[in-house]
């Protein structure tokens, strides 16, 4: 089977700022999808691409096998979607708004929506309008879940959500939504780092890299060469080792392109005098923060 | 059409105190039709009509607003958007809403009025079918206006925008074609009803792509291009193009004034302190079939013999008075004051002259209650025997423009002295059913001057009734309006003053 979400060329543009450039996206069946990237990276431009809520400029995006200009609620009532920022119609009850929703759903499974109310601890009685933020999303999450979705897309869902609420919400998805296809653009890189099996960085629109969570971890460290004295950097510094800090006879960089073998070599060749090299694992927003930075020094130059 | 029904029991959760509304203005508007209300009470039954027309049209846009703003088209927000929505279900929901809590509630209204107006509601199915025709494109407008805006504030605000520019496109279409000569024809008929399914040839179109694809901006430019662009265009061309009199009846039409030639001097009656003169004159110019029933002084001159000098005698334009003497002569009688005792003067006075067209339009008719005037409609006398007067009710449409209506004992030449004269309300004359909440028009007859009939008896006088008359109904029409000038170059106006 094709991926549930591939696109070609993608592109998206507001007048003269390019949201979403050229982007080339694939996201594996049954994957953990976390789409991340800095403010006005284009992350959720290229989700509403996805859901056809925006017109692309260019290129083309396939959702369950279907031109996402052509999504038709057939494809809908396989699709679960939940934003932060989603319009919901605020006069409804928590139990009515669920009520509503059922005739729509071929698969709608009452004793999951049941069990998802539950769980969330949602107030049936209480309009959407007098929920909490938190809660607000609770119900936008059980209302995509209800039907076992073969796809969820979640944009930004962690954004103004407590520790609490984002374990429960985490958790019920990764209860309810097991073998089901998740695309996930957030800013809670700590959160996601738990979950996700493949992340993709997105910057300017453009997806710089795309790869499975453990291959990113392992590519990834931030190396630390202590000196006697402080030495000069070399001229040829490698593209892969980014933002490179040089404190008294201590040298930092991150390495984008780690290798056991071929990293301690590099370090030999280029700093022969280096007394002492530790290399330190790093975490998703450690990552995120390098690329971004690297990303902004780019442009700035 | 299972989604259809879902989406639209929503929408009846979602908007019942709007539909509250629109049943009970519907509901207070049909009550308040229905029944006949006294003078002078009659003349705030326009207002009134006026008054819960526009509740009604308020509520309608609330509701409309309401029911599209449940699924709003615009934005990238909504909720419904990614949901298994069929944007067909969706738009058969909001046309199902409309159908069932705006048409049917007004047809209902329409006829209970209309059977309370003594007219039969199955005799008049095709009209008040074209009245929901009418409704539909008078609702169009809003549910466009609503269907490219988030919430009920834009909405509000766009309808307002928008009914400024389509009431100023459409004035420039229907307002009266006027020539130098002051001939006024009205805007062909056509273009009116060009101008009334403007709205949904145009509208609905704009709806159901917008529902389809959801191109807003798209849309709303095109929307502009139909109900702004195109009728101002199409009325400024039609403006250059169109011809005011192409009848060549109307070209004949040249009223000329002139004093008559005969032995008769100028008279003056009741006084020179405050009185008339009496000028003999001929009318000529205007073929038979047509009736000068107004003639208005509007500007005369007195040269001064022996200044030298012209004295204007300022004043409000009377009416002036034209009689037919004994020996068929034609008299006009010009009021004065204070007339000076010149031995002889020069009178120069230009006349607005109204120019009929006479159609006698119905036959005699007499009865109480409500009696049915072929083809005009109902009237009924409302008082008792020492006075009161017509109520005429016209269903569906309005009487039509530019003509005068009269109701009298026996045939007459003006409106004035008829039994009772029916006056037509000018904005309820040119306004289309369309544009009222009533099916009904009602136009009060005159108050101030019914003329009664007596009849002496044994045991004194007795008013009649009027609906014990046998009566006319009298239509006829201005179709122009002329300005001829009377130069009177010797008057001798020591003539004698008769009483």
């Amino acid at each position: 089977m094709s991926s549930p979400i591939s696109t070609d060329n993608l592109s998206k543009a507001f007048r003269r700022t390019e949201a979403v450039n050229a982007l080339d996206l694939e996201v594996p069946e049954g994957s953990i999808y976390a789409m991340i990237g800095p403010n006005g990276a284009g992350k959720t431009t290229t989700i509403k691409l996805l859901m056809n809520i925006l017109r692309a400029s260019a290129g083309s995006a396939q959702v369950l096998g279907v031109d996402s200009r052509r999504l038709s609620p057939r494809e809908f009532a396989r699709i679960g979607y939940v934003s932060e920022n989603q319009e919901m119609p605020d006069w409804m009850t928590v139990d009515y708004f669920l009520r509503y929703l059922r005739p729509f759903y071929p698969t709608w499974d009452d004793a999951l929506a049941e069990d998802l109310v539950r769980q969330f601890e949602l107030p049936r009685d209480r309009k959407l309008r007098h929920l909490s933020r938190g809660m607000r999303m609770k119900a936008a999450l059980a209302s995509s879940l209800a039907y076992r979705p073969e796809l969820v897309v979640l944009d930004e869902p962690f954004t103004g959500l407590d520790a609490l609420v984002r374990d429960e919400f985490t958790k019920s998805l990764l209860e309810r939504a097991e073998g089901t296809t998740i695309l996930i653009s957030s800013h809670d890189l700590a959160e996601i780092e738990n979950f996700a099996s493949h992340v993709g960085y997105i910057e300017e629109g453009r997806l710089r890299f795309t790869e499975e969570m453990g291959t990113l971890a392992d590519r990834f460290r931030q190396v630390e060469l202590t000196f006697e004295a402080p030495p000069p950097l070399p001229a040829d510094w490698p593209a892969a080792w980014m933002r490179p800090e040089t404190s008294a006879a201590v040298v930092r960089f991150i390495d984008s392109r780690f290798d056991s073998e071929r990293t301690p070599a590099e370090i030999q060749r280029l700093f022969p005098q280096a007394r002492n090299v530790a290399f330190h694992a790093m975490s998703l927003r450690e990552i995120f923060v390098a690329l971004a930075l690297a990303g902004r020094h780019a442009k700035a130059a | 059409m299972r989604q259809a029904i879902h989406i639209f029991r929503k929408d009846v959760r979602h908007c019942w105190p709007y539909i509250a509304g629109v049943v009970a203005i519907t509901a207070a508007h049909a009550w308040q039709a229905s029944v006949d209300t006294p003078l002078p009470e009659n003349y705030r039954l326009y207002t009134s009509d006026s008054l819960i027309a526009l509740l009604m049209v308020l509520a309608w846009w609330l509701a409309i607003g309401a029911a599209v703003h449940g699924e709003s088209l615009t934005g990238d927000r909504q909720f419904w958007t990614t949901r298994p929505y069929s944007w067909k279900s969706l738009l058969a929901a909001k046309l199902l809403f409309f159908a069932v809590f705006l048409a049917l509630p007004i047809f209902m209204s329409d006829c209970i009025i209309l059977k309370a107006s003594g007219f039969n509601p199955l005799d008049l199915i095709p009209g008040l079918i074209r009245r929901q025709c009418w409704l539909l494109g008078f609702l169009v407008l809003p549910f466009l206006v609503a269907a490219l805006t988030r919430a009920s504030r834009e909405l509000v605000l766009a309808i307002l925008v928008s009914c400024v520019v389509f009431y100023v496109a459409m004035s420039v279409l229907t307002t009266p074609l006027v020539n130098p000569t002051g001939m006024v024809r009205p805007a062909p008929e056509w273009i009116g009803a060009a101008a009334t399914w403007l709205a949904p040839v145009l509208g609905l179109p704009l709806i159901v792509w917008q529902y389809a694809r959801r191109r807003t901006i798209l849309v709303l430019v095109l929307a502009v291009v139909c109900f702004g662009l195109v009728p101002v265009g199409a009325g400024l061309w039609l403006r250059m193009h169109w011809r005011p009199y192409p009848d060549p009846r109307y070209k004949k039409v040249a009223v000329r004034l002139a004093a008559d030639p005969g032995p008769s001097d100028p008279v003056i009656a009741e006084g020179r302190a405050r009185g008339l003169i009496g000028i003999p004159v001929t009318f000529s110019g205007w073929p038979r079939n047509m009736m000068i029933p107004r003639l208005t002084e509007l500007d005369r001159v007195w040269p001064e013999p022996k200044e030298g000098t012209t004295v204007r005698l300022s004043y409000a334009p009377p009416d002036v008075t034209l009689t037919t003497s004994s020996d068929g002569r034609e008299w006009v009688w010009l009021p004065v004051r204070d007339l000076p005792y010149w031995p002889k003067a020069e009178i120069a006075v230009t006349f607005e002259v109204a120019l009929y067209d006479r159609q006698r339009r119905a036959d005699m008719f007499s009865g109480s209650g409500w009696t049915r005037v072929p083809g005009y409609g109902n009237v009924r006398f409302v008082g008792d025997a020492r006075g009161g007067y017509p109520i005429w009710r016209t269903a569906i449409q309005p009487a039509e423009p530019g003509w005068t209506y009269s109701l009298g004992g026996a045939e007459t030449e003006f409106a004035r002295d008829a039994l009772w004269s029916l006056v037509l309300d000018d904005q309820a004359a040119v306004s289309p059913a369309w544009f009222r909440a009533s099916p009904v028009y009602t136009y009060a007859g005159t108050w101030h001057a019914p003329r009664v009939t007596e009849v002496k008896t044994d045991s004194g006088i007795v008013v009649r009734h009027p609906s014990q008359e046998p009566l006319v109904f009298t239509a006829r029409r201005q179709i122009a309006t002329l300005y001829p000038k009377l130069i009177i170059p010797n008057v001798r106006l020591t003539g004698d003053v008769t009483k």
